[in-house]
């Protein structure tokens, strides 16, 4: 009887080529796996480019609005808000309410670029104030920043706007809705004041407000117990306001802010290597968070100032 | 975990890279575009030498620099400036680069427009630039023929294989025509690849069909654009330049350019073969052969070798004799690798031309007529205007001036640009809003003494109105024959008073194109404005009335006392050449027609005019030549083209066409202190002024308004006073001519954007569609229109308002509206006041500006407010709202929406692939089985 090898298997030298190739479809498979990531991260970022704009810059106008409101409320007052030019833009200059579209003590500020309408309703430079006698123009926000005019085409002939300003309270009585093409209204009667109020809306139905493609107007009439016209200022060089606004200001600011999101993104991935992943984040998220926000409320600046 | 861990780093690299890109990319955005255009590239070209061991030298190295002065919104026929250094100077010069015969220079800088771009990968649509899609006017310059076996090309070390057999590129299929040719021994094809796909061989003899070159080749007689591929010369010092003209689809079908076709500036500095003749660069076992497939010999070789490596028969910067130049280092092979390999591409951009505002708008264009003073300023709005949102699709009608006014009085169209004033003024109220200033310049191509290209040039009304009223004899037998001609000098080259002023011109007597301007025969208020110079010049307006000049030249006797202005010049010279001329000219003897009529033979608008001043054509037309047809029709043609080294012509043209062109305008004379009746041996005490943008803004202080005609108009006196007289004669304002009654809302609402786009950004100087072009001077506060502009504005609320208002030239600044209210097109247009309304009212309380956006009652009539009637206030009724729309806003949101899902979705598929895969098919094996 022969003996049996026992024991583990000797090793064998292999001689002659290795296939060091990769296994077959593997790197297809990497490149399929790097591009759904991609499209995950482009999905992430567009999702919060959404949720921005519909959520979170309701709190920024809300607390802008808080603020503005002590302010202004201050003023009043002691009798020192604006009764005419000059006002420094994104400066409250009045109150606004529209009981029938649950607007309710909005505070207007000066200036209609995307940067002022940010806060609030704005009121269009180089207009008379409202209350005044003359054509006065807010305009506000219909899909994000708290939307405040959002409703503003479904008011109806007779509905009250009731203005406060320095000057009083005003009740406006709305004459009519207009859009593109139709006829403007007679100038107001000698003594008498209009208070035009901006926004941007889509046609139809309520699904296609997220739609806004054109201007609205709605004309309210002040038709007793305008006050005189105070001085105004002049009129803003770029008053569109459809139409994306692009400054080198705005666009410093939008660098220098995604340079920070940049450093804090940095930043959390270094703690995420080094420290447990509990503490990064802890440490990182709300830093992460927080220059995010920062650079979308700048970037939101360079679109139109009514969306 | 740790792959997990890894993971996340990944991505949160990937996600801090994008930001980051974003961060560095979002500030540059709003840098300015490099306005100039200008650039700057370099190559360094080496030639090098394989000898019979194998062994390679070089022969000379360059580093050569390409400046380009614009390389961005071209547009047709424009000329660039190119310039170069560090490039091996030029032997057998030619006297014109542009011509077929400068290929046969030594080291020639060869300039071409080329389809294509220049990389390996080209961009869809777009084709890759070789030398087959390279421009050339002439067969020679792409087809090489030779009776030796080895010319010198065969030999190039940078060549393929393929490309060093005896023949290369000929056509698969000679046609018929080309078997009566002898075959040469060795050839080589550059075929021209047009863009419609057909491929043109040119080859050895175009002409008689044997393979026909491309349509646009060779079309000097047939009014097309000359060839402007360039031999440029360069210097002894290595420098040289040359201007470019750059051709777009319009001028060249073939060739093809234009926004969307992208092409290419090439320059091919020829450095001379590289030469390989001993075949060391060929792949081995393939011997170069004879057409015969006979592999050279050691002595082909060896002299080929010779032939390759000649450096220039000629001397640098010595003219080209009879004696032939070296083949190795020509122009016609700028193809060759060893020169191609070298070349330095710039990327061409067209600006789109109005061809765009076809495709893209549904309703009626708006229809302007009038001023070819616009003619360049429309070809940038237009486009503009026509793919932006909130403008509209206008055309420019090129039409005289005063047909598009009397059409205006008529209602029969609702707008025209104008300069002179109506006569007897508009009955119909309009407004005359100046738009523009632009203006007439005397444009000419003149070679010196010492045939170079003369930059300027020194002219006085009177010599204007000795060129224009025929009062040059031009030729003998007009000079003997002609009654009050017989003094007068020849032409320009030999009258005291142009030698005075232009010294160091060559004289010549029988140089016809130099005794009249090139005008045409179409009415022009840039005539008209010509004709006011002419007329308010002391010296020229006693000239014509009789007053011989100080050296006794004469007016012709048709044109004395001539009243001035005129809209188009007069044709009155009634002299018929003496009958041995008639007999001995065939054409002329076919049409007898005032000699000196021939001699002016006005063309028949600007454009070809400018054409003429840019590639030096004369329009003499007494020519006669006979080209085989029926010798009882032959017509008269022109002279034509001048020879380079012998040019001059001058014409009449627009200051703005002149800077599109690069045509050099003459200085023109405004004051003088020099006695009337003393002859004069030079230009001290005469002041001249350039048709710049200096000589443009000193002329704006002498617009006076004229309250009669509502216009502006250049105060032509004033030009002599020492506070005018450094403004350009030339100059002249444009108005939009509007009315401001009768239109319906929606045209008044165009018309009146189109004054306010005229008002604001249309005044901004730059190359691209929709700003200023060269040529005019901004109408803006700064250079002192503010008046033009208060004018503007209130124009503009009158042609929207519509209620036959006409602003007064004369308003005060501080009451009238301001262009931005006025163009504020969201609310209704601000009252405008009319002139006698504006002397009654009650001026508005403290100086403020009253009433906008709408009629607003001043704070100083405040009471009750039944009191106030509103007749002033209801008139603003018929304004409609003037709406903005977004497309960002219709489709932003949504999309972004749909966007976010998709690429959740697809992504997510994509990620987990395996795992869905998995889970389903799980899902399938756990189903329960219902079989039977």
């Amino acid at each position: 009887m022969t003996l049996a090898p026992t024991g583990p298997a000797r090793t064998e030298v292999h001689h002659g080529e290795i296939d060091a190739s990769p296994p077959p479809g593997h790197e297809d498979r990497q490149v399929r796996v790097v591009g759904g990531r991609a499209l995950l991260g482009v999905s992430l970022l567009l999702g919060w480019v959404l949720l921005y704009l519909l959520v979170l810059s309701d709190f920024e106008q809300n607390h802008a609005q808080n603020v503005l409101y002590g302010e202004l409320r201050t003023q009043l007052a002691e009798g020192t808000a604006p009764t005419g030019a000059p006002v420094d833009p994104g400066a409250p200059v009045a109150l606004l309410s529209i009981p029938s579209l649950d607007v309710d003590d909005l505070v207007v500020v000066e200036g209609t670029r995307s940067r002022q309408l940010q806060d609030g309703p704005g009121h269009r430079p180089g207009t008379v104030l409202p209350g005044q006698q003359g054509v006065s123009v807010v305009a506000g926000r219909s899909v994000s920043y708290g939307r405040p005019f959002a409703r503003l085409p479904e008011a109806e002939r007779g509905a009250r706007v009731v203005v406060t300003t320095a000057q009083g309270e005003f009740t406006y009585v709305v004459s009519g809705i207009r859009r593109d093409g139709d006829p403007m209204p007679a100038p107001p009667a000698a003594g008498a004041g209009r208070l035009t109020l901006v926004t941007a809306a889509g046609k139809g139905s309520q699904v296609s407000r997220l739609q806004s493609s054109e201007t609205v107007y709605v004309d309210a009439v002040l038709s007793s117990g305008a006050v005189a016209a105070g001085p105004r200022s002049g009129t803003d060089p770029r008053p569109e306001l459809l139409e994306p606004h692009v400054d080198s200001g705005t666009l410093a600011e939008l660098a220098l802010a995604l340079q920070l999101l940049l450093l804090v993104l940095a930043g959390f991935a270094w703690s995420w290597s080094r420290w447990s992943r509990r503490a990064a984040w802890i440490a990182g998220a709300p830093a992460v968070l927080g220059a995010l926000w920062l650079a979308s409320s700048i970037g939101a600046r360079l679109l139109p100032a009514l969306l | 975990m740790s792959a997990a861990r890894r993971r996340a780093e990944r991505a949160f690299f990937v996600l801090a890279l994008l930001l980051g890109t974003l961060a560095v990319v979002a500030p540059s955005g709003t840098a300015p575009a490099v306005a100039a255009g200008g650039l700057t590239r370099s190559v360094t070209a080496q030639r090098t030498f394989i000898g019979a061991d194998g062994k390679e030298t070089v022969a000379s190295t360059q580093k050569i620099t390409l400046r380009v002065a614009q390389a961005d919104n071209l547009r047709g026929r424009q000329e660039i400036k190119v310039s170069w250094e560090g490039a091996t100077p030029t032997g057998a010069v030619v006297a014109d680069p542009n011509s077929s015969e400068g290929r046969n220079q030594e080291y020639p800088f060869v300039l071409l427009q080329c389809r294509g771009v220049d990389a390996d990968k080209v961009p869809a649509g777009q084709a890759r630039l070789t030398p087959e899609t390279c421009w050339t006017q002439t067969s020679p310059e792409r087809y090489l023929a030779a009776a030796s076996t080895t010319p010198a090309w065969r030999f190039d070390a940078h060549a393929t294989a393929k490309d060093r057999a005896p023949v290369v590129g000929e056509p698969a299929d000679l046609p018929e025509a080309c078997a009566k040719l002898a075959p040469p021994t060795t050839a080589r094809w550059v075929p021209f690849k047009a863009i419609s796909g057909k491929t043109y061989y040119g080859g050895p003899d175009p002409e008689t069909g044997c393979t026909p070159a491309a349509p646009e080749t060779d079309s000097a007689e047939r009014g097309g654009v000359p060839s402007n591929t360039t031999y440029g010369i360069t210097g002894k010092d290595g420098k040289g330049s040359a201007d470019f003209a750059v051709w777009t689809r319009a001028e060249n079908g073939s060739l093809g350019c234009s926004a969307k076709v992208r092409c290419a500036l090439v320059a091919v500095p020829v450095v001379g073969l590289s030469c390989d003749a001993f075949g060391f660069e060929l792949p081995a076992g393939q011997p170069q052969t004879n057409k015969a497939g006979v592999p050279l010999t050691e002595a082909q070789k060896t002299s080929a070798d010779a032939t390759c490596r000649r450096t220039g028969s000629y001397e640098p910067g010595e003219p080209a004799t009879t004696r032939s130049s070296d083949q190795a280092v020509r122009g016609n092979l700028w193809w060759s690798a060893s020169n191609w390999r070298n070349r330095i591409t710039v990327p061409l951009t067209f600006a789109p031309t109005a061809e765009v505002c076809g495709a893209e708008t549904e309703e009626k264009p708006l229809e302007l007529m009038g001023s070819v003073v616009l003619n360049e300023l429309t070809a940038s709005w237009r486009p503009k205007f026509c793919t932006t949102d909130t403008l509209f699709a206008f055309t420019h009608v090129q039409q005289a001036e005063s047909l598009a006014r009397g059409l205006l009085e008529r209602g029969e169209i609702t707008g025209a640009f104008s300069s002179a004033p109506q006569p007897g003024g508009f009955e119909r109220p309009v407004v005359q809003a100046p738009v523009a200033l632009g203006g007439f310049a005397i444009a000419f191509a003149i070679d010196d003494a010492d045939h170079r290209r003369r930059e300027n040039l020194r002219l006085n009304a009177r010599l204007v109105a000795k060129l224009l009223s025929a009062s040059y004899p031009a030729t003998s037998f007009v000079r003997s024959g002609h009654a009050g001609l017989g003094e007068n000098p020849y032409n320009l080259t030999v009258d005291p008073e142009f030698k005075a002023l232009n010294p160091g011109i060559a004289e010549s007597t029988t140089l016809e194109s130099a005794a009249a301007l090139q005008v045409f025969s179409s009415n022009s208020d840039l005539v008209w404005a010509l004709s006011q110079w002419i007329d308010a010049d002391p010296e020229a307006r006693a000239w014509l009335d009789g007053k011989p000049d100080p050296w006794g030249m004469k007016v012709n006797t048709a044109y004395r006392g001539l009243d001035l202005p005129v809209e188009s010049w007069p044709l009155l010279d009634e002299f018929l050449a003496p009958q041995w001329y008639i007999d001995q000219n065939r054409c002329y003897q076919n049409s007898p027609t005032p000699y000196l009529q021939l001699v002016a033979n006005p063309l028949s608008g600007l454009g070809p005019v400018s054409l003429n001043m840019q590639f030096a054509s004369s329009a003499v037309a007494t020519v006669c030549r006979y080209d085989g047809n029926d010798a009882t029709t032959l017509p008269l043609r022109t002279e034509g083209r001048q020879a380079v080294g012998h040019r001059f012509v001058l014409g009449l043209v627009s200051l703005s066409a002149a800077r599109r062109y690069n045509l050099r305008t003459a200085d023109l004379q405004t004051a003088t202190t020099v006695k009337p009746a003393a002859t004069f041996g030079d230009a001290s005490g005469r002041t001249f002024v350039a048709g710049d943008s200096t000589g443009l803004a000193a002329a704006a202080p002498l617009l006076e308004p004229d309250v009669e005609d509502g216009t502006w108009a250049l105060d032509y006196a004033a030009l002599s006073t020492p506070a005018g007289s450094k403004a350009y004669p030339g100059a002249l304002p444009v108005s939009a001519v509007f009315p401001t009654s009768a239109l319906d809302t929606a045209t008044a609402t165009k018309l009146a954007r189109f004054l306010c786009y005229a008002g604001g950004p249309g005044q901004r100087p730059g190359q691209a569609n929709g700003e200023l072009p060269a040529g005019y001077l901004p109408i803006t506060t700064e250079n002192g229109f503010a008046a033009e502009e208060t004018y503007l504005a209130s124009a503009v609320v009158a042609v929207r308002t519509q209620k036959g208002v006409v602003p007064a030239v004369d308003a005060d600044p501080k009451t009238a509206t301001t262009l931005a209210k006025a163009c504020d097109f969201s609310k209704a247009a601000p009252p405008v006041k009319t002139p006698p309304k504006n002397t009654g009212q009650a001026a508005p309380g403290a100086g403020e500006v009253p009433a906008a956006p709408a009629a607003v009652v001043p704070a100083a009539q405040e009471g009750p407010a039944a009191a106030v009637p509103a007749a002033p206030v209801t008139e603003a009724e018929l304004a409609l709202t003037a709406g903005e729309r977004s497309s960002l806003g219709r489709v932003g949101l949504p999309t972004l929406l749909l966007m976010a899902a998709a690429c959740a979705l697809v992504g997510a598929v994509l990620r987990w692939m395996e795992l869905l895969q998995a889970g389903l098919a799980a899902a399938w094996a756990r189903r329960p089985r219902r079989s039977r």
